[in-house]
């Protein structure tokens, strides 16, 4: 009877917080927004699942949690003993030390297609206009008393690139990490409900009935370049970005260059899948209430929210203040997409343009500052890891 | 706790947030300047606007470039990739083609079952 009791006190039941119960909560809705409203189902649902898998409380003796890590440990009388960790530990391995985020670069530039960003080259500069808002984020969150590190990869949310912010926040914040992937997941889950009022609001019909020409077609040596030479421009000027914008080009050239057809198809299929499986569960699992319900993640989730809306603001203004200088002129709801986020900011400057105007094919052209915008947090990501460490 | 843990009452203090334990949220422009807040986010901005810049320029002057180099170093195709686009049968054209023959086939074998009917060559 007495074991029946001590059974008892470690069920979950009896060891359950009110934390525990809210990010529980938290697990569910996440996975009820993947599954019911498609927001970024690939990455929510893994994640909530995770929350949910990381707020069963544990026992103490037992190596269960994302945090139980193994090690060895000298005991009194001088011997040493090695105790293993959890298996999520090991997962989470992949998280803490920056490996998961090169990988999915890796699958991102074997998917992506440069093409409209080579046809219009000036689009470029929107997506280096929308990082604008990681930087005065960063000057936010060091204003209200995060350090310089913590204040980093908080703005690196704006960037609107988990694998980024997972990158950076492992680097310069590790303790911030699980509040961060989760801040930077959900606003990237949130781009079609955060980015159309701040798109609308900043311009006029008549801007956004704007028609772009038509990209021109790229030929494929300069494709096959192009991965190449940007690659040694952003890593000779921020070598910090080196990892990122490594794997992210080197991924790019597997693409176009047709000769290793078999690599680039694994590469942007079954090892992504893979890594974001593993990725969203282990972040998801690091979210134990004891760690996670602090009042410094709501104020991430306040900061990466300002950042993400600045960074929106940041890329239609800049298009509004090309289009002074340009005789074909750039629709400015395309700079909205400088915040990466791929594809899905370019399909919400899309959704906005045709609400104007049906006949308006906006998602070619915000494919380039979108592409960009990915490289341009890379490179923000590098030069703050340079400067702060 | 570290993010809290600065009192200085100089320049702009505002409450933003009270939490339920009654730590307050404090914005104190001064903790910028003494992180050097603004040094970073302005070289950090000027870093990533030069390398997407350059980026711009590399890609605009990339087609002059190419056909510069042209005449020593012209474009080949190798046959582990597909044709360029030029020299690809358009993919919507496929289901006229395959139409076509099956149409043209259909002609031959019923031809060729009628036994009045002069022999054909045949269709293969």
């Amino acid at each position: 009877m007495q074991m029946f009791v001590e059974f008892l006190k470690t069920t979950g039941f009896a060891q359950m917080e009110l934390g525990n119960v809210v990010m529980i909560i938290i697990g569910v809705a996440f996975i009820a927004l993947a599954i019911v409203k498609h927001y970024e189902p690939l990455l929510l649902l893994p994640i909530g699942f995770g929350v949910i898998i990381g707020n069963i409380p544990t026992i103490a003796s037992m190596a269960l949690s994302v945090y139980d890590q193994g090690g060895l440990t000298v005991n009194g009388d001088g011997t040493v003993t090695y105790q293993s960790g959890s298996v999520l530990s090991y997962i989470y391995f992949g998280v803490s030390q920056g490996i998961f985020p090169p990988l999915i670069f890796l699958g991102i530039g074997a998917m992506t297609d440069f093409s409209t960003m080579l046809s219009n080259p000036k689009l470029i500069l929107l997506g280096a206009a929308a990082q604008i808002g990681i930087f005065l984020t960063l000057l936010g969150a060091m204003a209200i008393g995060f350090t310089p590190e913590q204040a980093a990869a908080i703005g690196i949310i704006g960037g609107a690139d988990g694998p980024t912010a997972i990158f950076l926040a492992s680097r310069l914040a590790p303790d911030l990490l699980g509040a961060i992937a989760i801040a930077a997941y959900s606003y990237m889950a949130l781009v079609p409900v955060i980015q159309p009022p701040i798109m609308r609001l900043l311009t006029t019909r008549d801007e956004r009935l704007i028609r772009m020409k038509a990209p021109r077609t790229v030929p494929k040596r300069e494709r096959i370049i192009f991965p190449v030479a940007a690659f040694l421009i952003c890593t000779l000027i921020a070598p910090g970005s080196l990892v990122l914008i490594g794997m992210l080009f080197f991924g790019n050239l597997l693409k176009e260059s047709m000769v290793t057809e078999r690599l680039a198809v694994t590469a942007r299929t079954a090892m992504i899948d893979i890594v974001t499986v593993l990725l969203g569960v282990s972040v998801g699992a690091s979210t134990q209430a004891q760690t996670f319900l602090r009042p410094q993640s709501l104020m991430i989730f306040g900061l990466g929210a300002l950042s993400f809306a600045i960074a929106t603001a940041g890329g239609v203004l800049f298009a509004k203040f090309m289009n002074l200088f340009l005789t074909d002129k750039i629709n400015p709801l395309i700079g909205a997409a400088g915040v990466s986020a791929v594809p899905d900011s370019a399909r919400v400057a899309q959704m906005i343009g045709q609400a104007e105007d049906p006949h308006n094919y906006l998602l070619m052209h915000a494919m380039a500052p979108n592409v960009a915008g990915v490289i341009g947090s890379a490179v923000a990501a590098g030069v703050l890891w340079s400067v702060l460490l | 706790m570290q993010w809290c843990a600065r009192k200085e009452e100089r320049d702009v203090l505002i409450v933003l947030l009270a939490q339920g334990n009654g730590v307050g949220v404090t914005f104190d422009v001064t903790r910028i300047s003494d992180g050097n807040g603004m040094a970073i986010a302005i070289t950090g901005m000027v870093i990533v606007f030069v390398a997407l810049t350059l980026i711009a320029s590399f890609i605009g002057s990339l087609p002059h470039v190419l056909r510069f180099i042209d005449p020593y170093l012209p474009a080949v195709h190798d046959h582990a990739g597909s044709p360029p686009p030029d020299e690809q049968l358009p993919s919507d054209e496929l289901p006229i083609v395959a139409a076509i023959g099956y149409v043209l086939q259909q002609e031959v074998l019923r031809t060729a079952s009628q036994p009045s009917s002069p022999k054909v060559p045949n269709a293969t």
